[in-house]
């Protein structure tokens, strides 16, 4: 009996313990087609449109004038507010003048540029302030002209205004009269960028030199004329725009599981590299993906990626994949999706895409159907 | 109280190894994916191991549900429990090959002898089809032009299957006449699924899955008509018939895995049609020494319908079911329990061929044929024994896309017999 009792056991045993190695045989026995199904569709609409971006505080303020033969002519003027005010006696001030440290130029590198210089006669909170908002400005308190590609721009200031300011900027609190500078474009071929870093309000004193420090900034920019492009090409352009504006027409794959998504942009680097000569056209390295649900509510960051050596912008990271998803289950609402530069720097960068239209290369959305 | 607690323990320990199929951590022949499975049947262990027929195979050490009919011959209250250990290389038209293994329960089943020989009542608790494969893919996928290629794994898998439940009842009416009727419930669940990963964070892994439940009632009549054929000899010829019956199906699609399960669209309904079965066989018994059976059976499966869309089934698909088989026994000590043990011990070999009710290739008949054979062990206690069985056999063939299984399985049976509702009586 006990020999019985161990071949049962021993039986049950082998039963619970079997297992098995993965194999692929037999998958055409099974239909085949095991391999996941990869789906493409072009955009519904891939569309420019008007933007502008949020300049208020950005660590660099523009200024000048661009008359580019692909993106048309923009203008931009700078306002900087400065951290002004003295800790104890301040000493009587013999002039002053504005140093900029330039980081950015887009344009004719060999043109001079001339920016006036204005008071701002207002207060102003740059936090959120977009590109097409307007400050009130006094009248021009000088001229400076300066080859674009000067790495720093001093800018002295007349007596006449360190006279009507001197109580002001040898005060010691918050001054109520003195809003700041704006930079604004008179002549030139460049649109140039002020970092915040090196950027000061110096007033002189006979002894001593005292420098008051970038506090807050906005850049506003008006465009011209409109962009001329090449057919099947559309344009984005930072800061001023266009911005780019994408919807999908995904009904056919209502509850569709997937497993990736990729939107793939092709610039064309090419045309967009074909410049004057001496002119300069910074071209935007990464951008973002935004879902916009509708103009009140933030926008929905889905992907965000840089441009490749081949000229590509892939978005397909898992936040790409998991806004498609939700999209085809009904999880997800939105009303476009818009491409955009980052809020790192504040620039005129461009960007020229191949569209729909385009026989080479349109913009392609990829979803691996899980099924 | 010895030997109550010994069957418990061994139909407990029979039983235990049963969850390892339901939990698919083992796979069968990738021919269960098609229609409803791969069909089960298990009349006893002792049928089993003669080819797994045994419509007229009488016995008073096991309960017979190829024919209810059988039921009416019960002398001892009968419980049996079993599992089957299935060994399967599959080999494809390249010679590629891999070895599958299985584990799962046959059957329980319980009779009782209401009156002694004359009528007897039955439990069965039984598989009636099973899906059980898996196939798993490698590959590469060339999905974003900015990446490399990325590595992925499908793997697509089935399980589950539709068991019965049967009662049935079985009346001598005449020393040569015994009839008998079933009803079988039908239930279960097949669910078949592909899982797809990737060696990749941006891309998520998905498991897709539709299962399907299924339940509806039939009904087995059987009879058999024996013949002596001379001294302690005895012919028998019976047949069975399970009647149409109409499947009510639910087919729920989900996306997920474990708990984090999601539906996906509306639940499909509808009924699947299963044809009627019929099979006849004829036995011979000589002495209690030797026994024989043959046995046929018929399954007009070309008439079988689904509302669903089950994997693979076409009506072109479809074949009507043919199975033939016989088996011989040879129990050297007869009814005597006096002789060695070896005596006592019960030889079975059989064989048996069967043509598969669907085919993946709708102009190739998918054929399976097995050799059987056990040992039934005695053991002390009179009544209760231990049948080994094994099949060693072949399915389908390396044709096109076909693939040929070679399966050896393994099955333990344990029959239990005792007498129950016995008066005590002081002398």
């Amino acid at each position: 009996m006990s020999r019985l009792c161990l071949l049962a056991v021993l039986l049950a045993v082998l039963l619970a313990a079997c297992n098995d190695p993965a194999s692929d045989l037999g998958s055409d026995l099974l239909g085949g087609g095991l391999e996941p199904d990869v789906w493409f569709t072009a955009p519904n609409s891939f569309d420019t449109m008007p933007f502008a971006d949020i300049t208020g505080q950005a660590p660099r303020v523009l200024a000048g004038a661009v008359d580019d033969p692909l993106f048309g002519s923009v203008t931009a003027t700078g306002y900087i507010d400065f951290d002004t005010g003295f800790d104890g006696t301040a000493p009587a001030l013999v002039g002053a003048a504005v140093r900029l440290r330039r980081t950015y130029v887009y344009g004719d590198t060999m043109s001079m540029v001339t920016l006036a210089v204005h008071d701002i006669l207002e207060q102003w909170d740059p936090t959120g302030v977009k590109a097409d908002s307007a400050l009130v400005l006094g009248p021009e308190i000088i001229t400076h002209t300066f080859l674009s590609t000067d790495s720093v721009v001093l800018i002295p200031m007349p007596t006449a205004w360190v006279s009507m300011y001197e109580d002001t900027l040898r005060s010691s609190g918050v001054d109520s009269l003195f809003h700041g500078l704006a930079f604004a474009p008179v002549d030139g071929q460049s649109v140039v960028g002020f970092i915040n870093s090196g950027t000061v309000l110096e007033v002189y004193s006979a002894d001593d030199t005292t420098a008051f420090n970038f506090q807050r900034s906005l850049t506003t920019t008006t465009r011209m004329t409109e962009p001329m492009l090449p057919e099947a090409r559309a344009a984005m352009q930072d800061g001023t725009g266009p911005g780019v504006r994408v919807t999908f027409d995904l009904d056919s794959l209502a509850t569709q599981p997937i497993n990736g998504a990729a939107f793939l942009i092709h610039a064309d680097t090419v045309a967009f590299q074909d410049t004057p000569m001496d002119f300069v056209r910074p071209m935007v390295e990464e951008l973002q993906l935004v879902a916009v649900r509708n103009e009140d509510d933030p926008a929905l960051l889905v992907g965000q990626t840089r441009i490749t050596d081949e000229g590509i912008f892939s978005f397909s990271g898992s936040e790409m994949a998991t806004f498609f998803y939700r999209i085809l289950f009904g999880l997800e609402e939105y009303e476009y999706l818009e491409l955009r530069v980052p809020v790192l720097d504040n620039t005129l960068n461009g960007l020229l895409l191949h569209d729909v239209d385009s026989p080479d290369a349109p913009p392609e959305l990829r979803l691996i159907l899980s099924s | 109280m010895k030997q109550r607690w010994f069957h418990a323990g061994v139909l407990v320990l029979l039983l235990s190894s049963a969850p390892a199929a339901g939990q698919g951590r083992d796979d069968g022949s990738l021919y269960s994916r098609y229609g409803l499975g791969e069909l089960r049947s298990f009349a006893s262990s002792r049928a089993q191991a003669m080819g797994g027929g045994g419509t007229a195979l009488w016995s008073l050490n096991y309960a017979n549900y190829a024919n209810p009919a059988t039921l009416s011959r019960q002398f001892l209250v009968r419980a049996s429990a079993g599992m089957r250990f299935d060994n399967i290389t599959t080999i494809d038209g390249i010679g590629a090959d891999k070895t599958l293994l299985a584990g799962s329960f046959s059957a329980v089943q319980f009779g009782l002898p209401v009156l002694a020989n004359r009528l007897g009542l039955g439990f069965a608790f039984e598989p009636y089809s099973r899906v059980n494969y898996r196939v798993t893919t490698d590959g590469a996928l060339d999905f974003d032009p900015t990446r490399a290629t990325t590595a992925f794994r499908v793997v697509t898998q089935g399980s589950g299957g539709l068991q019965q439940l049967r009662l049935g009842l079985g009346l001598r009416l005449a020393s040569l006449l015994s009839i008998g009727a079933s009803m079988d419930y039908l239930f279960g669940v097949t669910q078949q699924s592909r899982r797809t990963s990737f060696d990749s964070v941006n891309l998520i892994t998905s498991n897709v899955a539709h299962s399907t439940r299924m339940r509806g009632v039939t009904t087995t009549v059987g009879t058999i008509v024996s013949f002596s054929a001379g001294e302690d000899r005895e012919i028998s010829i019976g047949g069975t018939a399970t009647l149409p019956a109409t499947l009510s199906a639910e087919r729920t699609h989900t996306l997920g895995e474990s708990l984090d399960l999601d539906t996906l669209g509306a639940v499909s309904k509808g009924d699947i049609s299963l044809p009627v079965r019929t099979a006849a066989g004829i036995a011979f018994s000589s002495h209690s020494r030797w026994a024989f059976t043959a046995d046929m059976r018929f399954e007009p499966w070309t008439e079988f319908h689904s509302a669903l869309d089950l994997p693979g089934y076409d009506r072109s698909a479809m074949r009507n079911r043919r199975r033939i088989s016989a088996g011989v026994e040879l129990l050297p000590a007869g009814s005597s329990v006096t002789e060695t043990y070896l005596a006592r011990t019960a030889y079975r070999l059989g064989f048996y061929r069967d043509v598969a009710y669907i085919s993946p290739v709708p102009s190739v008949d998918i054929t399976i044929q097995a050799v059987t054979a056990g040992v039934s062990l005695p053991t002390l206690f009179g009544g209760t024994r231990l049948d080994i069985n094994v099949q060693v056999g072949r399915r389908g063939r390396t044709s096109g896309i076909l693939v040929r299984d070679r399966f050896v399985t393994l099955s333990a049976t344990l029959n239990v017999g005792e007498r129950w509702f016995l008066k005590r009586r002081l002398g």
